[in-house]
């Protein structure tokens, strides 16, 4: 009797179509997820650390927008498929580069830490430059720490079989 | 377990950028809500040497900040005035430069120190 409860259960909603609009809206969630995901990295590591950090030295720093484009391309992709294979041993490798590409782009966007400015004063021309890579290095450090541990929770959670 | 030990990265992360980033933040709000707490130079003639070949300079490096200042140098026509460790106060130095020379002091100046010994920064002042 169980058994064929359970068959029902199983066989209804795939022939009165229900189990595909489950299956859609949930990937169509993961994906809306993923994407929030991917601005969450967007936002951390190319508009508030940068411009946290160009604030405080005073010293302006411009992303050209094609490479901007870019970038967001790629946080996007990561955090969908993060999204999407969160329940899979594979978003443990997704994770990590996640954090990784994050942490890679800053140090791009920041030229390695060094940063140049010039100031003209009339005739005289003032131009300075700042090495900021030991709070680069740690910022760097700190996010590749919490990304293995974010991966690593993999096994802390539910797997789909 | 992995949540307490996410928040303990988070919050031990946070701390440790906040406080490596403090002298950074206090070194450039002082210079500029207050211009007169950044390093300042003045360069006045005290005398000729004993050959009356050069003429003696006093360099004075004022600088009134909280954040110190390590390796301190500047390179005045082309003369290096090591000031090491600099923190709030006067500092000197005297430097022999030729005659020639002086008309050219304004002309390129050169700074380089360490903020709290952790980020190197240099000033280079170019004039006509």
């Amino acid at each position: 009797m169980l058994k064929v409860n359970k068959l029902n259960s199983i066989v209804e909603p795939i022939n009165s179509g229900k189990h595909d609009i489950r299956i859609i809206k949930t990937i169509v969630v993961k994906v809306v997820y993923g994407v929030a995901l991917g601005l969450i990295y967007y936002i951390i590591y190319l508009q508030i650390l940068p411009q946290l950090l160009a604030r405080i030295t005073q010293i302006p720093i411009t992303i050209p927008l094609n490479k901007i484009i870019v970038y967001l391309g790629f946080f996007l992709a990561l955090g969908i498929a993060e999204s999407i294979l969160r329940k899979y041993p594979i978003s443990i490798p997704i994770k990590i580069l996640s954090k990784m590409f994050g942490a890679l782009i800053l140090f791009a966007v920041l030229n390695g830490g060094i940063l140049e400015g010039t100031i003209p004063l009339g005739t005289v021309i003032i131009s300075s430059r700042i090495n900021i890579s030991p709070l680069l290095y740690t910022i760097i450090l700190i996010s590749l720490i919490y990304g293995f541990i974010d991966a690593f929770s993999y096994f802390a959670i539910g797997h789909e079989k | 377990m992995f949540i307490p030990l996410k928040i303990g990265v988070i919050t031990i992360g946070t701390l440790i950028i906040l406080a490596l980033a403090s002298p950074l933040v206090i070194f450039f709000t002082e210079i500029i809500t207050n211009p007169e707490k950044s390093p300042q130079l003045r360069v006045e003639q005290i005398g000729y040497t004993e050959d009356h070949q050069h003429v003696v300079l006093r360099v004075e490096l004022i600088y009134n900040g909280t954040v110190p200042l390590t390796d301190f140098k500047i390179i005045l026509l082309g003369e290096e005035l090591y000031f090491g460790i600099v923190k709030k106060g006067v500092y000197e130095k005297e430097v022999n430069v030729n005659f020639s020379d002086i008309r050219d002091l304004s002309k390129e100046i050169y700074m380089y120190f360490k903020i709290a010994g952790i980020y190197p920064m240099e000033i280079h002042v170019k004039g006509e």
